[in-house]
């Protein structure tokens, strides 16, 4: 994950470039350049009816300077999907490498995708795995290969009529992911999908939807990064992951969208009996985020657990949060939210937690902290807990401060400098989402902490 | 430096086929000097309150107050309709505030027909009961200037069986001063009460707020305080015990505008039967508040499997140099707790009371000797309820 600066992306050969803004017309030619089956058609244009008619979001980030006729929302690159890196085209390759993708992939992972605009550009997995019948494609090859499977699933968690960004989701959506674990199978390394937005004034709108089945356990890691340009880029992309009865996920998202991003994005998960998510989310980049990943316990004994962080620097503004409905008994959830505001920046955490009625013996903790580095950022919490039976546990706590100066004297003490003794402080509190990060996102993440904080350790 | 906007939902409001007009001012004592306030009511729809299930309003006949509401010992202590003629307080009571809603609080500065303004020039003691069983509408509007260096404790309480109680009361805290008030509702029959408040402290003023609300079938009540100088204090403690049908809407605020400012806010409550509880604690510390401390706790003890507790805690910060925290919690009594008293020979009803009495007593212990009635009633109140 290098800063998004250093990325000068090469340009790229435009196959096919939808005209900006949205119509009728521009949906059925998406559709019509997939070959999408009629459901599919049907879906996007009852989804364009809903985004016309949905009023903006009454809440979060103030989103009055985007411009959604401007935005083009569908841009596909000159490039079919390709099984090998080297098939690639080179220019493509190019920006992608610079982000070190493809190393990754050699040592870590199962399987790795890559979408370039609006299109998949490289989607593979290792062998053994087909083998045992996961399924690992991206969006549109499912929807050919797969479509009773992809039917039964696609846009349930999340229907287009949920708020206007699902909406206009639903009607341009592009690329994006597939997953499907058979029950029982533990996939040993994550799968890995990155997405990068390369043109000016785009809208990328990748669609994950993963099912893990009964009983398997899985691995997914998303990043996310794009080049800055003077206009605004859009990303509303949809995640639905459905965890079958004792299935586990891990959910990492490295989100780093260029500083010209609106990043209007949702991400939901529907759990069965005593099945686990498990998500880990940094929001760093982007110039306004709205994200609250949820999570729908809906079989006794279920699970949440988020590790969130959100690193607000100079010119933006990231209200993020998480939501869990506890719909059975015995569910459970915990939350570790943490952000940073520094130069200007504004994070804002809004959380959820309903308890229903029938949710008897949950037990429910949150706890969201926030370190404020100077007097110029601003940092807010507004989580909200909503209970409907006597038989469980919520708490919810909350910090808001500022480092602590004797924590400073004292590592200056020890012969470091302020910014050192700063960054350092910086990153203990950011430790419980680092160590869950994948190694290389990890070691870049703490450079860019040095950086901001102007330190030369670590 | 470009400041970001928080876009936050607008508060939902409905045309009422009902209102009050002209009319019912008539009624009312020194009506020249409402009618000011009336233009800016009657402009205003009501608002649509969702969790509490309020969209309807329901126009009762406002009359002149019946019987004597206060006592005391204050340098000035007048009725309100008395003190809109008086300079000192006739601003005050025209004040323009949000309180749960400036409907309201509009309501309360044009229609009001009970209320006591109050100056405190060195030491004060006041003491106004509302009785909702001889006057079916209370409308209180009141205002309290404590001066520099002054101190003053205020026992506020409404009791009994109306239709509506709606109150507006402001309180300028000058340098130095101290006030400690008590707010208690008792009115669990009454359809709709409500209760909007806001307090103004200079530097180094100190404030302490105690509420023991036993409410109405729908309540909503708003403590606002602005801490406005440097190094003012504050502390909003309330207990509430909700049962039946009823539902109640609770927002304690603290902003704090000037540095080295202090506030805390403590909220314990009690749901019973079907009771719906929301409790909003709202910190706001803006830039300029530098070395402030703010922390709000909020806890509700859920007895019921059909009650229900919604907590919105909020905390927004705009200074580096600051402590804010806040925790919320809702559960059951601790099994260990229950055990524990009903192996001391207790039974389960007389152990639930006990810890739920545990709630309130630190309240009624506060409350000074004199007020043995009032006591006496709170634990009237706790004991029929349980």
């Amino acid at each position: 994950m290098k800063k998004n600066d250093d990325i000068l992306m090469k340009d790229i050969n435009y196959l096919s470039k939808a005209e900006p803004g949205l119509s009728k017309k521009i949906i059925e030619e998406i559709s019509y350049s997939k070959s999408e089956p009629n459901w599919m058609r049907e879906l996007r244009l009852k989804a364009l009816e809903y985004f016309i008619q949905r009023p903006n979001p009454n809440f979060g980030v103030d989103i009055s300077t985007l411009d959604l006729d401007s935005i083009v929302n569908y841009v596909r690159p000159n490039s079919k999907r390709e099984r090998s890196w080297e098939d690639v085209p080179e220019e493509i390759r190019e920006n992608f490498e610079k982000l070190g993708i493809p190393e990754a992939e050699r040592k870590s992972l199962a399987g790795v995708g890559a979408q370039y605009d609006s299109e998949m550009v490289y989607h593979n997995m290792k062998e053994f795995l087909s083998k045992l019948g996961v399924i690992f494609l991206d969006m549109d090859s499912a929807i050919k290969q797969y479509p009773d499977l992809v039917k039964k699933y696609f846009m349930h968690l999340i229907p287009p009529n949920d708020h206007k960004f699902a909406a206009l989701h639903g009607a341009v959506w592009s690329g994006g992911t597939f997953v499907y674990v058979p029950e029982n199978v533990n996939v040993p390394l994550p799968i890995q999908s990155y997405y990068l937005m390369g043109s000016p004034g785009m809208g990328q709108f990748e669609h994950t939807l993963i099912v893990v089945d009964k009983g398997a356990h899985f691995e997914f890691i998303e990043g996310c990064s794009g080049q800055n340009y003077s206009i605004s880029n859009l990303h509303a992309g949809a995640v639905e992951i459905y965890v079958e009865e004792g299935a586990t996920i891990k959910f990492s998202t490295i989100e780093n969208w260029a500083k010209n991003t609106y990043n209007l994005n949702t991400k939901r998960a529907s759990i069965d009996k005593d099945g686990t998510i498990i998500w880990i989310s940094g929001t760093m980049g982007s110039a306004k985020t709205m994200l609250y990943p949820s999570s729908i316990l809906k079989g006794k004994g279920a699970r949440a657990e988020y590790t969130t962080i959100a690193y607000a620097g100079q010119g933006q503004h990231l209200d993020t949060g998480t939501k869990v409905f506890h719909l059975a008994p015995y569910t459970s959830s915990k939350v570790d939210s943490r952000s940073i505001s520094f130069g200007g920046g504004y994070s804002f955490y809004r959380g959820l937690v309903k308890v229903s009625e029938s949710a008897i013996h949950s037990k429910s903790s949150v706890d969201c902290s926030a370190l404020m580095v100077d007097d110029i950022s601003k940092s807010d919490t507004l989580p909200i807990i909503e209970v409907m039976n006597n038989e469980s546990d919520i708490a919810h706590e909350a910090y808001v401060g500022r480092i602590n100066e004797d924590q400073i004297y004292y590592l200056m003490s020890r012969g470091l400098t302020e910014d050192d003794a700063r960054a350092l402080i910086v990153r203990g509190f950011l430790d419980p989402f680092i160590k869950q990060m994948p190694f290389e996102y990890a070691v870049e993440f703490n450079r860019l902490i040095d950086m901001h904080f102007n330190s030369k350790i670590g | 430096m470009k400041m970001f906007v928080r876009v936050e939902p607008e508060t939902k409001t409905f045309e009422s086929f009902e209102d009050y007009t002209m009319e019912d001012l008539k009624f009312l004592d020194d009506y020249e000097n409402r009618k000011e306030n009336f233009l800016k009511y009657t402009v205003l729809d009501f608002p649509k309150w969702k969790r509490l299930e309020f969209s309807e309003f329901k126009k009762v006949p406002i009359e002149k107050y019946d019987g004597e509401f206060f006592d005391g010992d204050a340098s000035v202590l007048v009725k309100s309709v008395e003190g809109l003629k008086d300079r000192r307080f006739a601003d005050l009571l025209s004040k323009e505030f949000n309180g749960i809603h400036p409907k309201f609080t509009l309501m309360a500065s044009t229609f009001f027909n009970t209320g006591f303004s109050a100056l405190i020039s060195n030491s004060g003691k006041i003491k106004a009961t509302y009785d909702l069983d001889k006057n079916n509408v209370i409308i209180e509007n009141s205002a309290v200037k404590l001066e520099a260096n002054t101190d003053a404790t205020i026992i506020r309480s409404i009791h009994g069986h109306g239709t509506m109680s709606v109150s507006a009361s402001k309180f300028i805290l000058e340098p130095g001063s101290k006030l400690k008030i008590f707010n208690v509702m008792i009115a669990p029959k009454t359809p709709l009460s409500t209760s909007s408040t806001v307090y103004f402290l200079d530097d180094d003023s100190e404030l302490e707020v105690y509420d023991v609300i036993f409410g109405g079938q729908k309540t909503a009540i708003d403590q606002t305080v602005n801490l406005n100088g440097r190094g003012a204090k504050a502390t909003l403690k309330a207990v509430y015990l909700s049962r039946g049908k009823e539902r109640i809407d609770l927002r304690y605020a603290l902003n704090h505008f000037a540095p080295g400012t202090y506030g805390r806010i403590f909220a314990n409550g009690v749901l019973m039967d079907e009771a719906y509880s929301v409790f909003r604690g709202n910190i706001e510390i803006k830039k300029e508040a530098s070395n402030s401390d703010s922390e709000e706790k909020s806890f509700v003890l859920n007895l019921s499997k059909k009650s229900r507790a919604d907590s919105i805690p909020g905390l927004f910060v705009d200074n580096s140099t600051v402590t804010a925290k806040h925790g919320a919690s809702v559960g059951n009594i601790d099994e260990d707790k229950l055990y524990y008293l009903m192996s001391r020979g207790l039974d389960e009803r007389s152990a639930i009371k006990l810890i739920v009495s545990g709630f309130f007593n630190p309240f009624i212990e506060k409350i000074s000797q004199d007020n043995v009635e009032l006591k006496g009633e709170i634990e009237d109140a706790l004991s029929i309820r349980i």
